[in-house]
C-alpha cells in the first residue's frame, strides 16, 4: 500500500532559528505517529507543516502526492493545536457544531468562561465530529483533561486510525501516548529519531517507562545519530531505517 | 527514507474492525470541509460594538433622510467613519493565534477564505449604506440617491477596499485608526500638505494632490458625481486601493502562520 504521509528531509526554521532538520518518515493509512521531545523542539513546527500552515525551510511534505496546503483542500484533514487556539468570544455550541454541522454540546456560555479542560474536550470533541478523516494531527490532545475525557480521547484515536485515518500526535504526557502509536519520533536538538514500538519494547507494547528511558537517553545525548534499540528484531522487509 | 511497518498484530486487529480502503473512504465518503461562511457567522469579525454603532448611526440616518432628503450626504459620512474600522477585522493576528486553525485545515482553499472575510467584513457597512440610500430614494420619490452616486460609490469601494488591506498584518480597527491619525496629521501638522489639499479641495489642484485629497478624505467624495476632470485621480486612487487589496489576498494566500501565545 502506498503512503498516505510522505515527509523527506524536512527542515524548518524561524528566521536564522533553525528548528529542526533531516526529518524524514512515511506513515500509511491507518498508522500513527507520536511525536515527543522537549519543550522548544519543534512538535508543534513539525505538526503545523503536516497541516500546510506552515512552509518548511527545506524537504518535502506530501499527503497522498500531494503538497499539504493543496491536500487539505481536497482531503478531509483534521487539526487541533489545543484549547489556547479557540476564540474567546464564540458559544460553545456554535463552535461545536461547525466541523459536523451537529452540536457536540449544548453548552451557551462563551468559550472564554469555560474551564481549560472543558475547551480542550470541546475542541477535540469538535475534530472528532468530523467523520472520515484522512489525517488526523493532534498537538498536545491530553493536556488539561480529566481521566475520563483522556480515557475516551485514546480510544477515540483509537477508532479513528481503525477507520484508515493516518494519525500523528504529539504529547508530553507519556503514559497516555504510550502503547497507541505504531512509531514515535522523538525531537531533540534540532535532530530527530525515529523508533518503531517494536524497536523500543520488545514485545511491541511500549510502555509510558520504555518511552521515558528513550527520552531520557536522547535528551542528554547531544549529538544522537545513532541509538541503541531495545529490540533485536529482524527489520521488516522493505524498511530501511536512517 | 524511514518507511513504518504495520505490525502484524496491529493490521489482524484493525482487519477485525473490518477491511478499509482510504482512498475510497477519501473520494466517496470524505468528510465535508467547513464553510468559511459558516465559519465567520460562527467565529464574528465585528466586535458587537461596532455592529450596534453602524445600526444606530443606520437608523439616525434614514431618519435624517426621511426628515430632509437633501441632508443625504450627512446621513452616510458617519456610516463611511464607522466602515473604516468595520472593515478593519484583521487576519494574522488571530490566524497566529491558532483561532482560523480549524477552517484553514478544513478543505477550503485560502483563496475562498480571504475572499469570504473580506466580503463579511465588508457587509454590516455596506448594508448600512445601502439602506440609508434607499430610504433616501424613496423620500424623494427616486429623485436623490446620493448613496448610489458614482463619487459615494468610489468612497465607499476605497474604504472597504484600503482599511481592509491594511488591517490584514495589523490587529483589528488598525486600519480605520491609522487612517483617522493619517488624516488628523495631514490637516494638523504639515502646512504645505494642508495649503496642497486646500487647493485640490478647491478644484486648482494637480493630479496627484487631487488623488492625496481623495485618498486621505475619502469623505469628499460622498454625495458627487465624479466628474470627467476627476476620473484620473479618482481612478489613480481607486487602482492604487485596489492594488493594495489585492496584495493582501496575495499575501494571506501565501502566508505562512506559525502560533503565537496570545498576549
Amino acid at each position: 500500500m502506498d503512503p498516505a504521509l510522505v515527509v523527506r528531509e524536512l527542515a524548518a526554521r524561524y528566521g536564522r532559528h533553525d528548528v529542526f532538520h533531516d526529518v524524514s518518515f512515511e506513515l500509511r493509512s491507518g498508522q500513527a505517529l507520536g511525536v515527543v521531545g522537549p519543550n522548544g523542539a519543534g512538535k508543534t513546527t513539525l505538526l503545523r507543516l503536516l497541516v500546510g500552515l506552515v512552509s518548511p525551510a527545506r524537504g518535502e511534505i506530501r499527503l497522498d502526492g500531494a503538497p499539504p496546503r493543496e491536500a487539505v483542500t481536497c482531503e478531509p484533514v483534521g487539526y487541533f493545536g489545543g484549547e489556547s487556539t479557540l476564540p474567546a468570544r464564540v458559544q460553545a455550541a456554535r463552535w461545536g457544531s461547525l466541523a459536523s454541522g451537529d452540536p457536540v454540546t449544548t453548552e451557551c456560555r462563551h468559550l472564554r468562561t469555560l474551564s481549560r479542560g472543558t475547551r480542550q474536550l470541546l475542541g477535540l470533541r469538535t475534530i472528532f465530529g468530523r467523520r472520515h478523516l484522512r489525517l488526523l494531527v493532534l498537538d498536545e490532545p491530553w493536556e488539561g483533561l480529566d481521566p475520563d475525557a483522556a480515557r475516551w480521547l485514546s480510544t477515540a484515536i483509537e477508532a479513528k486510525r481503525d477507520r484508515g485515518a493516518t494519525i500523528v500526535v504529539s504529547s508530553h504526557r507519556l503514559y497516555d501516548l504510550a502503547g497507541l502509536c505504531d512509531a514515535y519520533l522523538f525531537l531533540a536538538h534540532h535532530r530527530a529519531t525515529l523508533l518503531y514500538a517494536h524497536e523500543i519494547s520488545p514485545t511491541g507494547i511500549v510502555t509510558a517507562a520504555d518511552l521515558t528511558e528513550v527520552f531520557d537517553r536522547l535528551h542528554q545525548q547531544k549529538n544522537h545519530l545513532t541509538v541503541v534499540v531495545a529490540s533485536s528484531a529482524p527489520p521488516f522487509p522493505g524498511c530501511e531505517r536512517r | 527514507m524511514t518507511s513504518i511497518p504495520t505490525d502484524h498484530r496491529i493490521a489482524m486487529r484493525r482487519t477485525s474492525h473490518g477491511s478499509h480502503d482510504p482512498r475510497l473512504c477519501s473520494s466517496v465518503e470524505a468528510g465535508a470541509p467547513i464553510r468559511p461562511l459558516r465559519f465567520f457567522r460562527v467565529v464574528s469579525l465585528h466586535s458587537p460594538y461596532l455592529l450596534l454603532g453602524l445600526a444606530v448611526v443606520g437608523i439616525l440616518g434614514i431618519v435624517t433622510v426621511s426628515l430632509d432628503h437633501a441632508e443625504g450626504m450627512y446621513a452616510l459620512t458617519p456610516v463611511l467613519l464607522l466602515q473604516m474600522f468595520a472593515v478593519s477585522s484583521g487576519f494574522q493576528v488571530p490566524a497566529r493565534r491558532g483561532h482560523f486553525d480549524l477552517l484553514l485545515s478544513g478543505g477550503c482553499t485560502r483563496f475562498r477564505i480571504v475572499v469570504t472575510h473580506w466580503a463579511l467584513s465588508v457587509l454590516p457597512g455596506v448594508a448600512v449604506w445601502i439602506a440609508v440610500g434607499v430610504a433616501e430614494l424613496v423620500v424623494s420619490e427616486g429623485v436623490h440617491a446620493r448613496a448610489f452616486l458614482s463619487g459615494s460609490a468610489a468612497a465607499l469601494l476605497l474604504v472597504s477596499a484600503v482599511a481592509w488591506a491594511l488591517t490584514v498584518p495589523l490587529p483589528r480597527l488598525s486600519g480605520g485608526v491609522v487612517w483617522v491619525v493619517t488624516m488628523v496629521v495631514a490637516v494638523t501638522m504639515a502646512s504645505d500638505w494642508r495649503d496642497a489639499l486646500l487647493a485640490a479641495a478647491r478644484g486648482d489642484g494637480t493630479l496627484v494632490s487631487r488623488a492625496c485629497l481623495f485618498l486621505l478624505f475619502p469623505f469628499s467624495l460622498i454625495g458627487t458625481r465624479v466628474e470627467p476632470v476627476d476620473l484620473p485621480s479618482v481612478g489613480l486612487v481607486l487602482v492604487s486601493g485596489l492594488a493594495l487589496w489585492a496584495a493582501a489576498i496575495w499575501w494571506i494566500v501565501r502566508a505562512d502562520i506559525p502560533l503565537e501565545a496570545s498576549q
